[in-house]
């Protein structure tokens, strides 16, 4: 998609045809601050995906203690997080200022 | 009138609206959606009637505005239907913004405009200013000259608008109450006939395929909005040539060719007429009554405005001394629309440069009688006498207050 | 290091199912940092496993921010034309639908969502989100208000609360910004007949999913009213939407309700309901408003006023 298309290789009407293309296009380079999961702190409670604007929250498959299956977080995906630090504010282990599954550092791109 | 399928066509005694609405319901569309507004509203009218007896399978949308009759239609036609609506004057008005929109996404929504006068001051009668207006949009414009051609165009919309070298919205164009409100006789093909002859609709990216899921009018910026329009114009420049092999088809199955433009008594006349839809009846009728007293004239009768065919026009043009060219629409502090076209064709592609003269006549419905039509023959006589058009140039024609 | 709290949360029935399902809407997207629509965006396909989602978008911030060629965030079918006619765009695929379902050309089991600003739903698109609901297409219509022209560098529409400064309606030696209170589109929403009319907000997950699904689920047209707050156009920081929305709710702004069938549900009620002062001056679109006491007291009386008629309708329709 780095090169242009000439119009005779376009599809008509300006339909794009594939899915989701825009995951292809970076929007970390907006960032400041960037967010940086701490796991041994944090309970998966999934606050940070739901309420992340970008879906740049990775979640993977695991088993609970009870042998159940379940999402945990994995990391963050900096090619889309626009460091807007929504999942740090609404993380509930942060809770009160305090600074643990989430912290927010100065990004040095 | 009830569902006609006789295994052979029928002759009728139909208005042209009742004619547009019989073709829809023989092609059967998936949706229509269409707001009433006068004088398109019987084609409407009709066709509910087809849909509340169960003889079309057609989802009919009673939206309430043309502007959401429009959006409904491009909906419908991205998702995978064939579409059909109906409207005039204000009610094209309305849609203009989505008239566009419809063109550059490439839907081919299949639209009967019968024409009337845009508002200001209201008027409900004849003139070509809604459809005129329209003809950068991007739509395919036939005209139609009666009631059967209005038929015929109709039912050739399809095809043209459908074709994958074209995929682009149509209007057929015709006079409002002259033709849409008058009752003539006409051939109603059969039913099968013109299903068969339509074809199936074969969907292009349909937003309800989920198995391929497609983004449908995104943001089209400085790096592609110029690409996709460069690819728009060249769909309506080849619909110029897929006019012309549908109606060759339609010849080959219903015996009416239609070309690009009808040409009458043209090729030894020295004043030729320009003109489209219902006017040129009566031009015709004068023509062959001059004809018996020896004046040379012939008129020309657009059938497509958009695509316009500059060349075969042009050539068509080629031997004639004087072109006048009858618009029934202005642009207010320029020729009419039809008289840039033809100087453009005559300029570009005539073997010989005739004097060109430019009439605007009709706005509002105002009428052309016969009379009128010889005494616009005669003055293109004194021009073509003369050497020159001088202040003929651009009169109006049947106004109190002017001289013709 | 810091200390290990060691615990696994339980996660809510929605979040459960949510994570599981696949997703609507990629990142890359060229929304405004901390701006809150992708929240709802990603969760249309993730409410039901018994359909699958077809959608459309007025003109407005989520619609360009999302589809710019080549690059689309949608992973649904997804469809634009304009800014006012969403409603019935989404009309015209909802008849093409039922069509040809009923030609048997179509087996699947679809469902159409609509989704617009404020400027789109309010203002601009009333006319035709009118026309789609009393028609009764099978369309869930989610209105995403932020409470101005947003993409345009807010300017006020209809949803503009009293008292806010946007661009049309600046603060002034004679002007504290938008006067007069906003438009309650939920009522004329009810006005309709709709059979599923909701207020929800972005920053109570759990209850904006249950209405998804039920508004989704319904058949016929619903609506959902959904407080989405906007980072530039309220003035407030990149990480601040879901706070804002929540404090909106807690002083009753934005009560979160439901309608089923002319039945008022309230979903919430906050333990403590915070003075609109509170929540007003926030914001730096209010700020001003710190000298016009008048105002603020205006705005309270509003939302008392609002949160009173809401629990008789309750009442009334028990």
């Amino acid at each position: 998609m780095s090169t242009l298309k000439n119009w005779q290789e376009l599809p008509y009407g300006g339909v794009i045809l594939e899915a989701g293309s825009a995951a292809k296009y970076e929007t970390g380079t907006w960032r400041t601050w960037k967010p940086v999961t701490h796991r041994e702190h944090c309970t998966h409670c999934l606050a940070c995906w739901e309420y992340c604007p970008e879906d740049a929250i990775i979640l993977e498959d695991g088993i609970d203690p009870a042998g159940a299956p379940r999402k945990f977080v994995k990391e963050v995906n900096y090619f889309h997080c626009k460091g807007c630090g929504l999942c740090l504010r609404e993380c509930p282990v942060n809770k009160d200022g305090k600074v643990l599954a989430l912290e927010f550092v100065r990004d040095e791109v | 009138m009830t569902n006609v399928t006789t295994g052979k066509p029928t002759i009728v005694p139909i208005t042209g609206a009742g004619a547009c609405a019989q073709a829809m319901r023989q092609i059967n569309p998936d949706v229509v959606a269409a707001f009433p507004i006068t004088p398109s509203t019987q084609v409407v009218e009709d066709f509910s009637t087809f849909v509340a007896n169960g003889q079309v399978d057609t989802e009919f949308v009673t939206v309430e505005s043309e502007h959401s009759a429009m959006s409904a239609c491009i909906g419908a036609s991205a998702a995978g239907g064939r579409v059909m609506t109906a409207t005039s004057s204000a009610g094209m008005a309305y849609m203009w913004e989505l008239l566009y929109v419809a063109a550059s996404m490439r839907q081919p929504v299949l639209m009967t405009l019968v024409n009337r006068a845009l508002t200001g001051p209201i008027n409900i009668h004849c003139d070509h200013s809604d459809s005129m207006g329209a003809r950068d949009s991007g739509w395919i414009q036939l005209y139609s000259e009666n009631n059967q051609e209005a038929y015929d165009n109709l039912v050739m919309a399809a095809r043209i608008a459908e074709h994958p070298d074209v995929r682009l919205p149509i209007m057929v164009c015709q006079d409002g109450f002259i033709t849409s409100h008058s009752i003539q006789t006409m051939q109603l093909e059969d039913d099968t006939a013109v299903r068969a002859f339509v074809g199936p609709f074969k969907p292009y990216h349909s937003i309800l395929d989920t198995d391929h899921p497609v983004t449908w009018g995104a943001l089209d910026l400085q790096d592609y909005y110029i690409e996709h329009k460069r690819g728009q114009e060249q769909a309506i420049r080849n619909a110029l040539r897929v006019i012309q092999e549908v109606s060759d088809d339609f010849a080959k199955t219903f015996g009416r060719q239609y070309g690009l433009f009808e040409d009458y008594r043209l090729g030894d006349a020295d004043i030729v007429l320009v003109a489209i839809n219902s006017a040129a009846g009566e031009i015709k009728e004068v023509i062959d009554e001059m004809r018996t007293k020896g004046e040379k004239v012939g008129l020309l009768k657009i059938r497509s405005f958009r695509p316009f065919p500059y060349a075969e026009i042009g050539k068509a043009l080629g031997n004639a001394k004087i072109v006048t060219v009858l618009d029934r629409s202005a642009s207010f502090g320029a020729h009419g629309p039809l008289f840039t076209e033809i100087t453009t064709a005559v300029y570009n592609y005539s073997a010989n440069r005739p004097l060109l003269l430019a009439h605007t006549f009709g706005l509002g419905g105002r009428e052309l009688t016969l009379r009128h039509i010889e005494h616009i023959i005669s003055e293109s006589r004194i021009c073509l006498d003369k050497g020159e058009v001088g202040n003929r140039q651009g009169l109006w024609i049947n106004v109190r207050g002017d001289k013709l | 290091m810091i200390e290990n709290t060691g615990k696994l949360a339980e996660l809510s029935p929605e979040t459960k199912l949510m994570c599981e399902r696949p997703g609507t809407f990629s990142g890359g997207h060229r929304m405004c940092a901390g701006c809150p629509t992708g929240i709802f965006t990603k969760m249309l396909t993730r409410v039901s496993d018994d359909y699958e989602i077809v959608a459309g978008n007025a003109t407005g911030c989520l619609e360009v921010a999302s589809s710019i060629f080549p690059y689309t965030s949608w992973q649904i079918p997804w469809i634009h034309t304009a800014f006012e006619n969403a409603s019935a765009m989404m009309s015209g695929v909802e008849a093409c639908y039922k069509s040809l379902v009923r030609q048997g050309k179509i087996h699947k089991k679809l469902k159409f969502v609509v989704m617009g600003g404020d400027g789109g739903t309010y203002d601009i698109g009333l006319q035709s989100l009118s026309g789609a609901m009393e028609r009764g297409h099978d369309l869930t219509y989610i209105c995403y208000d932020n409470g101005a022209y947003m993409n345009t560098g807010v300017q006020r529409s209809s949803a503009t609360p009293l008292g806010a400064a946007t661009t049309t309606t600046p603060v002034g030696s004679e002007s504290y910004g938008r006067k007069g209170n906003r438009k309650n589109l939920t009522k004329i929403m009810l006005a309709h007949n709709v059979g599923y009319v909701a207020q929800a907000s972005i920053h109570d997950i759990s209850d904006l999913f249950r209405k998804m699904k039920k508004a989704i689920d319904h058949d016929g047209p619903s609506f959902i009213n959904l407080l989405s707050p906007c980072i530039p156009g309220w003035k407030i920081d990149a990480d601040m939407a879901v706070e804002s929305a929540r404090l909106g709710v807690d002083c009753h702004f934005w009560p979160l309700f439901e309608v089923e069938q002319g039945r008022f549900t309230i979903n919430y009620r906050p333990a403590v309901v915070k003075p609109a002062a509170e929540w007003v001056l926030s914001q730096g679109r209010f700020k001003h408003l710190k000298k016009h006491p008048e105002v603020i007291a205006a705005f309270q009386a509003e939302l008392d006023k609002q949160w009173s008629w809401l629990e008789m309708e309750e009442a009334r329709t028990k």
